[in-house]
């Protein structure tokens, strides 16, 4: 089936930071994504209950 | 990508771009051209631009290239040699009145032209009508519209609810055992913890676990469910709530826990009214079978088990304290346009799912699970959907959660249950499975029972977004594509935008109720309203009626809706 995936920008929050990995939640109860500290681009110290955004699609099984 | 000529036809006043690189003297055709569809796409991202003497399809036709030209290049008088001038020709066809119909009559015919005429011819019975020098219309016998079956659904109104030694229903109180949720954990070994509280309309400001369901309180004290008769508190509503044993909601994603007050919109036909009193029932299950199909399934039984106590003593009450009676019929319009209404309902596994037709009332026991069944579409009359003839088991995200109390009031299976320009031949509830083939498999199913049903136009509505917006598309392409019109309704917005689409979803019907567009967590916020039902039925009237519907916007505008809204009278 042909999709068209769009990415959307989601707003969403920080749940918990350690010293490796980021745990966020999307608006919407749209899931929770962890990422690598790496992947976080930002100008101040991490901490819980910062808001974020992020281009999200639907993850499409190939 | 080029285009077809019936593209090109239709889009005779859009920018002609190329497609392709196409050399000096080429005689542009549909071919050359790119899809009117995503010229906006392109303008957006930077790879055209539109000037402003480009010119239309309908000029460039039948033109011829000047030079070698680029692909992605908006076609101008400047590149074209032998372009038409004439800018919106077909409009102006459509609106040249015919004033001259009737000089091609033979010589000798007399015209008559008369302005106004009123009255009637009155022929007295037996009169031989040969001779006369007019014809006489045959009387027309209108088929009359039958009602095929009768529900009627007492109220009885309840002021106060409280806990004592044994349930009962008198003078307006309602009196809940207080073992009741003690004995309800035997409904399903799953379920290991049950409270019950009673949350009156002035004390809101209470934090809940996850919102599964709410419930109307109804039992059948005559016929099998959409006939007969059918008690039913007003007043209150069941609220279900869970958590697992370590404390996590029950189908977390789709959870909405916090302060009621802050999460409810109350008034929507699937929410607790603002004046309603409300019985909680918050049920703790299995840990990690929150989000399996048995864990949720077991929270409705044992709640249902508390709900039957209190049926009990509804089907007795007595009759002189029925404070309203509302009085449903199945019709068969014969002679009217037959359609159908169809609601998508959630089936991909886990905690989405739905109970289909229950022994009682909005009930679980004696009911169906459409995922059991395989998501295959299930025929209901409009007076079983009204019955409670649907128990949801669902766990989207909760603005767009149809619940159980929704399903029980739902405005749209009113609506055209009573209009009575319509025969409205039944209410279709098919699955959403999770696997495309098996989206497939269904869809078609639908499809042919809309051939079966032989009817002329269809509603199709879903709640959620995302993967189940796939069968969405598919539905409506199964049903448009045997030329029946139909039209969609769902909630998309900003966050669920449609990720599938297909020509015969020309006619949609947004149900978001968000300022922004998103999932805004709050209960029931973006689900159908009689509203929307008036919408959606307006629409396919005015598809059926072959009256064209304006494609589209882009993305979605509220504006569009608060003017589609101002048609609703």
């Amino acid at each position: 089936m042909d999709y068209e995936l769009t990415p959307k920008l989601l707003p969403g929050k920080i749940l918990e930071v350690t010293e490796r990995e980021v745990k966020v939640t999307l608006k919407g109860r749209m899931g929770i994504i962890i990422v690598p500290l790496r992947c976080v681009l930002t100008d101040q110290p991490l901490h819980v209950g910062l808001k974020i955004q992020v281009y999200l699609s639907y993850i499409q099984v190939i | 990508m080029s285009i077809t000529n019936e593209t090109a036809n239709l889009h005779q006043n859009d920018p002609a771009v190329l497609c392709c690189l196409r050399n000096k003297g080429t005689i542009i055709s549909a071919s050359d051209l790119e899809d009117p569809a995503i010229v906006p796409d392109l303008q957006e991202s930077g790879l055209l631009t539109i000037p402003e003497d480009a010119l239309t399809i309908g000029q460039v036709l039948g033109a011829t290239l000047k030079e070698d030209t680029d692909a992605m290049t908006s076609l101008t008088a400047k590149l074209l040699d032998g372009y038409s001038n004439k800018a919106g020709e077909s409009e102006d066809k459509r609106l040249s009145a015919p004033t001259d119909s009737g000089t091609s009559q033979p010589a000798g015919v007399i015209k008559f032209s008369i302005s106004n005429v009123q009255g009637q011819i009155e022929l007295p019975d037996g009169l031989s009508t040969i001779g006369l020098p007019f014809t006489v219309p045959p009387v027309e016998q209108k088929p009359e519209d039958k009602i095929i079956r009768t529900l009627t659904q007492k109220e009885f109104a309840v002021q106060k609810v409280c806990m004592g030694t044994e349930t009962s229903f008198k003078h307006g109180t309602l009196t809940l055992r207080q073992d009741l949720c003690e004995d309800s954990l035997k409904a399903d070994p799953l379920v290991k913890a049950a409270e019950m509280d009673i949350i009156p309309p002035d004390q809101r400001h209470v934090y809940a676990n996850t919102i599964m369901d709410v419930m109307p309180i109804a039992a059948k004290v005559e016929g099998l469910l959409g006939e007969g008769a059918t008690h039913v508190m007003s007043g209150v509503v069941i609220m279900l709530t869970g958590v697992d044993e370590k404390g996590v909601q029950v189908h977390e994603f789709g959870s909405c826990e916090g302060y009621l007050d802050e999460n409810i919109r109350f008034g929507r036909l699937g929410c607790p009214d603002p004046e309603d009193i409300i019985i909680r029932v918050n049920v703790t299950i299995q840990e990690n079978t929150g989000m399996e199909r048995r864990g949720p399934y077991a929270a409705h039984k044992a709640c249902d088990s508390i709900i039957q106590e209190i049926r009990e003593v509804l089907k007795r009450a007595p009759a002189e304290a029925c404070t309203k009676q509302d009085v449903f019929h199945d019709w068969k319009r014969p002679g009217k346009p037959r359609v159908m209404l169809v609601k998508e309902i959630m089936g991909q596994g886990a905690m989405h799912d739905n109970v289909l037709l229950p022994a009682e009332p909005a009930g679980v026991e004696g009911g169906q699970r459409n995922v059991d069944l395989g998501n295959v579409p299930v025929v209901l009359s409009p007076n079983e959907v009204r019955d409670g003839g649907i128990h949801a088991l669902t766990c989207i995200g909760p603005s767009t959660k149809e619940d159980t109390r929704h399903y029980f009031r739902e405005p749209l299976v009113n609506l055209m249950a009573e209009d009575e320009e319509i025969n409205l031949v039944g209410v279709v509830f098919i699955g959403s499975p999770q696997v495309n083939d098996e989206k497939s498999y269904v869809s078609a199913r639908l499809g042919a029972w809309a051939e079966a049903l032989d009817v002329e136009g269809a509603i199709v509505t879903t709640e959620g977004f995302g993967n189940n917006h796939i069968d969405f598309a598919e539905n409506i392409d199964q049903i448009g594509r045997r030329g029946i019109d139909v039209v969609g309704v769902s909630y998309c917005a900003y966050q669920g935008q449609l990720v599938v689409g297909n020509k015969h979803m020309d006619a949609m019907i947004e149900l978001n109720k968000d300022p922004e567009g998103f999932e805004n967590e709050i209960l029931g916020d973006s689900t159908l309203c009689p509203q929307d039902a008036k919408r959606a039925l307006l629409m396919l009237k005015t598809k059926m009626a072959g009256i064209p519907i304006e494609p589209a916007n882009r993305q979605w505008e509220q504006a569009v809706i608060d003017a589609n809204q101002q048609m609703i009278r």
